[in-house]
This record gives C-alpha cells, sequence and structure tokens, in this order.
C-alpha cells in the first residue's frame, strides 16, 4: 500500500443513494449545458481535490474506468484515495482515460490529448472533470448555443485558457467524436458537452 | 500469490493472523468482547460495511496450476478509530455488524496499550477454538480412512 491508512478520508456515507443523487446531479448538469447544478453530497475530499469534483469520482468512476489525474492532483494522498474508494485503474496518459480530472486549469491546453472517441464508437471519448480556481465575475462572459439550451445562455467562467475553448471549437467539425467536460466549483457543477458551441459575446 | 509478493515482515503476519482470526470470530464472541472493553470504542466508517462476491482461487493438490474454485459472498469494512487507527476486515458471509466489529478489533489490536490484552482474552481463545475444530474435524476423517494393500500374487515368485 503506498498510503498510509491514518490520512484516509471518507467516501460517501451512504454510497448507493448519495451516488444515485450525485448522478442525477450530473445527468441534469450535463442535459441543461451551462447551468449550475448544486451537488447534494459533498464528501470530504483529501486535499487538493474538491469536494464536487470528489463526489464526481465516486459516482462516475469504477474498475472499468481508467482516471487520469492531473500531475497537481497525483499526490498519495489522492491516489489512494481514489484507488480505495473506486477501485479506477489510475493511468498516466491522458488518452487511455475515459476520465480526467484536472486542478491545474491554465495547463489545460491541448486537449487533443484526451480520447476524443472514434466515428463509430463515440462513448469512447473521455470526460474531463475540471476543478476551477476562485471564480472571477470580471472575466468575459461566453454565449454558449447547442442542445439543452433554450436559445443561448450567457456562461461566465474564469481560469481556462483560450486554448481551452479554442479547441473545444476545433472538435466542433468532428461530431460525434468530441469531449465532454464537466466544470465543477467546491460545490457546484456546470456541463459542457461536446455538443455545446461556446462563442466569446460580443462586448457592448 | 505473484511471483513478485514480498515475505511478509513480522507485524504483517501478526496481523494477518488477528484478522483472520476476527473473520472467523462467531458474532457474539466479539459483541462481548466490545462490551468488556474498558471504554466503549469511538469510530467512523472509512468504508461501511458492503457485501460483495469474490473468486476464489485454487491449486490443484495445492501446488498445480490454478483453476476458479468458485465464488463467495464476502463483506468488507473499514473503520478509523479517533486515536487514528485504521482498521480492516473482510468476512464470509453478509454479516455487516460482525465486518464492522473484526474491523474495529483489528484497529484496536494496534494499539500497543490493549493488544496484549484483547490477545489474551479474544485471539489466543479463538485461535485454540480454531484449532480445536479443526483436530476434530480431521480426527473424524481420520477415522474413516481406509488403506488398501495388494496382496502378493503367486506369478511373481
Amino acid at each position: 500500500m503506498t498510503l498510509a491508512a491514518s490520512s484516509l478520508t471518507p467516501g460517501f456515507s451512504d454510497a448507493v443513494h448519495q451516488s444515485q443523487a450525485v448522478f442525477r446531479c450530473a445527468l441534469t448538469a450535463l442535459s441543461r449545458p451551462g447551468q449550475w447544478a448544486t451537488v447534494p453530497h459533498l464528501p470530504p475530499a483529501p486535499a487538493p481535490l474538491s469536494a464536487a469534483a470528489a463526489a464526481m469520482i465516486l459516482t462516475l468512476a469504477d474498475m472499468d474506468t481508467p482516471l487520469w489525474l492531473d500531475p497537481v492532483l497525483s499526490t498519495p494522498e489522492v491516489t489512494g484515495w481514489v484507488r480505495f474508494h473506486t477501485g479506477a485503474p489510475l493511468v498516466s496518459l491522458p488518452e487511455q482515460a475515459a476520465f480526467a480530472v484536472i486542478a491545474d486549469c491554465a495547463a489545460l491546453t491541448a486537449l487533443d490529448r484526451f480520447s476524443l472517441g472514434t466515428a463509430e464508437a463515440p462513448d469512447l471519448a473521455a470526460t474531463l472533470i475540471v476543478q476551477l480556481p476562485p471564480q472571477d465575475a470580471t472575466s468575459p462572459a461566453r454565449t454558449l448555443t447547442g442542445p439543452g439550451i433554450d436559445g443561448s445562455l450567457s456562461l461566465t467562467v474564469s481560469g481556462l485558457p483560450d486554448a481551452f475553448w479554442a479547441d473545444r471549437e476545433a472538435f466542433a467539425p468532428l461530431f460525434p467524436q468530441g469531449v465532454d467536460v464537466l466544470l465543477t466549483t467546491p460545490e457546484a457543477v456546470c456541463g459542457l458537452p461536446r455538443t455545446t458551441h461556446a462563442t466569446l459575446t460580443a462586448a457592448g | 500469490m505473484s511471483a513478485t509478493a514480498t515475505p511478509l515482515s513480522a507485524d504483517q503476519q501478526a496481523r494477518q493472523r488477528w484478522i483472520g482470526l476476527l473473520a472467523e470470530t462467531p458474532l457474539p464472541v466479539l459483541e462481548a468482547a466490545v462490551t468488556a472493553l474498558p471504554q466503549p470504542p469511538r469510530y467512523t466508517f472509512l468504508r461501511t460495511p458492503e457485501t460483495g462476491s469474490a473468486l476464489v482461487r485454487a491449486r490443484s493438490g495445492g501446488t498445480g496450476s490454478r483453476f476458479n474454485l468458485g465464488e463467495m459472498t464476502l463483506t468488507r469494512c473499514a473503520v478509523r478509530l479517533d486515536s487514528g487507527l485504521t482498521g480492516f476486515s473482510w468476512v464470509a458471509g453478509r454479516d455487516r455488524r460482525h465486518a464492522e466489529l473484526a474491523a474495529v478489533f483489528d484497529a484496536l489490536m494496534q494499539d500497543p496499550a490493549l493488544s496484549d490484552s484483547l490477545d489474551r482474552t479474544l485471539i489466543t481463545p479463538a485461535e485454540q477454538r480454531r484449532d480445536a475444530a479443526r483436530h476434530s474435524t480431521a480426527a473424524k476423517a481420520a477415522a474413516t480412512r481406509v488403506d488398501f494393500f495388494t496382496l502378493v500374487r503367486g506369478e511373481n515368485e
């Protein structure tokens, strides 16, 4: 065992019902892109993993879903916690991951590192669970359109590099391939599925 | 099991012994041992007791090639005492309370202040009970043993 058991924190206190409620929350987030959904159950996560991202991992990951943690999250506490509670295989290469968890948003460029799925099996694409830094309301808004959005929606998110948004747009012609993103604050989640188009809102 | 397995340290062997014995100790004995503690243990669950199945593998003749013997139901649990010690348990069957108490005693056995008295009152008696049961089974089986002799036949003179 690579982790001292004394530093292990618990997962969900009622694994079945709490993970069902969080799964419902993830579904809501992905079917209503750009709208924040409060995560109903927040497990005590080992730093630097945030509680909402931890809830998503407990709910979505299992021994059949390779998980990639970015270098910031690859601490013995986080890897030990993920292994103990989910049994998910931790992979060292992003392209092998079904779920990727990212805490260092500034480094979230080159999305083509992750699996985009194939035209025959777009479900093999990766889902990125992104831990946003503390939000700053002055950052530029983006206009979202696409399935699940009535007309258009404005979303203000700070901390994500321009290359992240550019790569998402670059993947649009590849549909049904692409990556799905779950943005998380410490207690809420917002979906950006591959079908959602985001453009910088024109100033004024 | 695997070719790369390293030999267990003395501490690990000792813990392996009591984890195994706690899993085989009947629940009423564990409940009695909890009430006999100087103070009730305070703990939180790292993993609430959960039941699942595990594949039991065996080797033919003990040394032959591996095969799947079958699946068995087991319940596992992990707790952390307020003192910071953690205990784990894997118990055959679906008794959640048994898994919980076995994990609690695994944690308590790591406490130097308690391990000697618990070993005396709980672990060693459990070991004696288990060994006695094994001997009794072995003795019953030995009583039914049949030895075959081949009588010398005439043509080998």
